[in-house]
């Protein structure tokens, strides 16, 4: 059984009380302060029995207090993104109904929840603390994650799979002296590899809580020193587009992972040409498996072995475990994850958990989670192809979205989105210069059937990212149809 | 706003350069969201020779502070 993430924390508070643990823009604190604020926390959130913690915080020293304290105090957390609709918010506490929510005092007002508990962290009295090793609550966090209805789903994610988690991060060689980014909204489960990677080994977090250096990160990395960086693959788009990819940038880091997105060969061109003796790691997993559960280390002189529409996802990591579930071969299917970093199912809802959960095959009763994503194995490299519900039928042939996504990534449009409009299907690419559709058009016939090449083409100068960091397709849409049908760019 | 304008051009090129003007915002441009203003902030620094601080990347309301805060930068600098 792997330790506990809160007892990781506070082994390593009482070794080195006076190290840097949390480095915001606004403020820093030692671990000793941290853990004090901790166990202040804790006291209060302990006055209920078993806790359910709501964190209304941005990425400040108090909302990983507030995660650290829940979990001392017998309870468990979930994280709301400050950045989304007030709306959102409202819908994750209903569904939630937290005992304690943590928060300015005006945005508590905002979410109206009857009966919880508020507490404004700044109004905090430090001098009253849960003394000890606390009590553990079964679940670690309930994350909140877009339903396909629009209804956000609750994944329920238990202590022992953060702790299989955690220790994973324990192998990656982050420790005292390491400085580890927190790009990703704490809402996000990609947040989790920051906070726990730094606050259980001894490194400090350092969040991007002011938007101009989540705007331009690279520059955050050389003014603070970043040895460890994770974020989706598209915050080095975002670099790129700023050109700062660059060694003077980039220098001290030492470890790059990705998790969220599909990883393109461009990313990694662009970062091992600034830095060619970086450790650069690929991972993949869903919320509901814990943040990732696969690796694929990546090297300068060997990572075009592993790029192909996207990079290979590589292998799970000990004690997790991938079957292709559905597929013409046992090298082709749906990513079914078996291993203890499953989530517990999604809060409140049975029926969702018993569909994406279920026993991998008639002959493997073990529970697996099913992803939706379909992903094929080549040259012993796991690739991800697309999500199952990405694949459509056009005048009666099945094709596959990413495959026409990718094509025209070839033609030299590496940000592109494909949808099915009508009988047929369309796309938007994003170009910097004057764009000719019906030459790409006829580029495409080289490479895919007739029926797979888009009716329409349209293009825009950047195409918008969602709260997660990821391309928003529903934007993408819309703003496709509004070229299509309207305005002529 | 005679040299900014080809870099809004650039950044934008959806958008109607020659009708943005001090009062411009960005919701009033298309094709304006945060990867098209990474790219005019980088584009802006390299035509200026200078370097916004993270507050200053996000610190105006519209195209008139942007200038402005261009102007102090080049005299300060």
């Amino acid at each position: 059984m792997q330790p506990d993430v809160v007892d990781l924390f506070l082994a390593r508070a009482g070794e080195r009380p006076d190290a840097p643990a949390i480095v915001t823009s606004a403020a820093s604190i030692s671990y000793g302060a941290l853990e004090r604020r901790v166990r202040a926390l804790a006291v209060v959130f302990a006055q209920l029995p078993s806790p359910k913690v709501l964190i209304a915080l941005p990425q400040s020293i108090d909302a990983y207090a507030a995660m650290l304290a829940s979990g001392l105090a017998g309870g468990f957390y979930t994280p709301l993104n400050m950045a989304s609709p007030a709306e959102k918010m409202r819908r994750i506490a209903a569904q939630l109904e937290p005992d304690v929510v943590v928060g300015a005092p005006e945005l508590i007002e905002t979410l109206a929840i009857p009966g919880a508990r508020m507490i404004d962290p700044t109004a905090l009295d430090e001098t009253r603390r849960l003394e000890g090793a606390g009590a553990r609550h079964d679940l670690a966090y309930v994350l909140f994650t877009s339903g396909s209805t629009g209804e956000p789903k609750g994944v329920m994610i238990p202590r022992t799979a953060l702790a299989h988690y955690a220790d994973w991060l324990g192998t990656l060689g982050i420790g005292p002296g390491d400085r580890v980014a927190q790009h990703a909204n704490v809402a996000f489960d990609l947040s989790v590899f920051d906070i726990y990677g730094a606050l259980c080994r001894g490194a400090a977090l350092h969040p991007l809580d002011v938007e101009g250096d989540r705007l331009m990160p690279a520059r955050f990395i050389k003014r603070h020193g970043i040895t460890v960086w994770s974020s989706t693959p598209s915050a080095v788009s975002v670099m790129m587009r700023a050109r700062q990819v660059t060694q003077a940038n980039l220098a001290s880091i030492r470890l790059f992972n990705f998790c969220g997105e599909p990883l393109l060969k461009e990313h990694l061109d662009a970062l091992f040409a600034a830095v060619p003796g970086a450790a650069v790691q690929n991972t993949y997993g869903p919320t509901e498996a814990t943040v990732s559960m696969t690796k694929l280390g990546l090297e300068a002189q060997s990572y075009a072995d592993h790029c192909a529409t996207s990079v290979a996802l590589g292998d799970a990591i000990d004690g997790m475990e991938i079957v292709l579930a559905g597929g013409p071969s046992a090298d082709e299917g749906e990513i079914v994850i078996v291993g203890p970093q499953l989530a517990r199912g999604y809060w409140r809802d049975p029926q969702k958990t018993a569909k994406s959960f279920r026993a991998v095959s008639a002959q493997d009763p073990r529970i697996g989670y099913f992803t939706g994503d379909w992903a094929w194995r080549r040259g012993g490299d796991l690739f991800f192809r697309e999500r199952v519900d990405f694949q459509v039928k056009v005048r009666g042939h099945r094709v596959e979205l990413d495959e026409v996504a990718a094509a025209i990534r070839e033609c030299g449009y590496p940000v592109a989105c494909v949808f099915k409009r009508g009988e047929a299907l369309a796309a938007i690419v994003e170009a910097q210069d004057a764009f000719d559709e019906a030459a790409l058009r006829a580029r495409l016939q080289a490479k895919l059937e007739l029926h797979a090449i888009p009716e329409r083409i349209v293009a825009v100068a950047e195409l918008a990212l969602n709260e997660n960091g990821k391309l928003d397709r529903g934007r993408a849409a819309a703003l496709m149809e509004e070229r299509i049908t309207g305005r002529n760019g | 706003m005679k040299r900014l304008r080809p870099l809004l051009r650039e950044a934008f090129p959806d958008g109607d350069a020659a009708a943005m003007g001090p009062m411009t915002t960005a919701d009033d441009v298309v094709g304006w969201d945060s990867m098209a203003h990474v790219g005019l902030m980088a584009a802006i620094e390299d035509a200026f020779k200078i370097q916004f601080e993270p507050e200053e990347i996000t610190a105006f309301a519209n195209l008139g502070e942007l200038m402005a805060m261009i102007a102090r930068k080049v005299d300060g600098g």
